[in-house]
């Protein structure tokens, strides 16, 4: 159930046995989402973290207007809100992109397993910060990059996220989001962003369509992606 | 909610719309075709040229036409002398 979770991990860090064992005992819970479905709004009172098993999720934020900006894509393994446990209410949304499964760490669960297992609490404090990381990327995109590089970025950025849970190789990976998604995650609009993919297939860099991501010339998705992925930590840890 | 595709059309070429988008109405799809114009030249912008040549069509799921936004309809401009 947790297999993409402990991938995850377990790229970084060496998890034990035990701490396999401790880990799977504080998840429980398994709930299934319909796309599209925002299960946490800003100002709720959260009493758990959510786990995302499969499927894809996002954070965003909106303007009165309507306006979205997604903040951060989580894909499977990852902990849509960590940061819950102690902020025990968000400033963003969790939404689902597509039906997903997901995991309840219950907060107080989660307590007795950083008590137990202090290592363990390190492991989550720096799954929290490689989120930070990946914002902070996300927010250099946002002011920098321009719609090219920025739609580039984030298709290197997740080929290596979805590699890690053993769901993307070089040659690409399945993408559930929509235009109007990847437009939402880019600061762009769904015309834009449409014209952008077809300015990076027709250079043979890269194709997103149907679902799925073809990568046609991973070196040049990097070059036009400026993509450094130091900030990604795929180094081992332990 | 009707699915309205939106084609663009530019120097660069036809970027066909696979997708489209549920939208409530034929206004609220012209908006998407403005907004999204204005998207495509903002980026242009920061690079020093703007190109107006290019239009968006607004396509029904049967196919139909149901109205071009041109690029320079998208924005309004304003020369130096001009008032508003």
């Amino acid at each position: 159930m947790i297999e993409r979770h402990l991938m995850k991990l377990r790229a970084r860090h060496a998890i034990s046995a035990e701490e396999e064992t401790a880990i799977r005992a504080a998840i429980s819970e398994v709930r299934e989402l319909p796309s599209d479905r925002t299960f946490v709004r800003a100002g709720d009172v959260l009493d758990y973290c959510t786990l995302l098993l499969d499927g894809l999720m996002c954070r965003y934020k909106d303007l009165r207007d309507g306006q979205r900006q997604i903040t951060e894509l989580n894909v499977a393994g990852d902990f849509a809100d960590m940061h819950s446990y102690v902020l025990k209410r968000l400033d963003h949304n969790l939404m689902t992109l597509s039906p997903c499964h997901m995991a309840v760490l219950q907060h107080d669960k989660a307590k007795a397993l950083f008590d137990a297992y202090p290592r363990l609490h390190d492991i989550y404090w720096f799954g929290t910060n490689l989120d930070a990381a990946i914002h902070r990327e996300w927010t250099l995109s946002l002011g920098r990059r321009d719609a090219r590089a920025r739609t580039a970025n984030l298709f290197c950025e997740l080929r290596v996220r979805l590699g890690v849970v053993g769901m993307a190789d070089e040659r690409g990976y399945d993408l559930a989001l929509t235009q109007t998604d990847l437009a939402e995650c880019l600061g762009l609009t769904s015309v834009h962003v449409n014209r952008v993919l077809k300015e990076l297939r027709e250079a043979g860099i890269v194709e997103f369509r149907g679902g799925r991501v073809t990568i046609m010339d991973l070196a040049q998705l990097e070059r036009a992606a400026e993509f450094d992925p130091t900030y990604l930590y795929m180094e081992r840890l332990d | 909610m009707p699915l309205y595709f939106l084609h663009v059309f530019n120097r660069t070429g036809w970027s066909r719309d696979d997708e489209g988008q549920d939208l409530p109405d034929l206004a609220a799809a012209r908006g998407a075709a403005v907004d999204g114009i204005r998207s495509i030249l903002s980026d242009e912008v920061v690079h020093g040229a703007i190109d107006f040549e290019g239009r968006v069509d607004i396509v029904d799921e049967a196919g139909n036409l149901l109205e071009s936004v041109s690029f320079a309809d998208a924005v309004e401009l304003r020369r130096e002398g001009e008032s508003e």
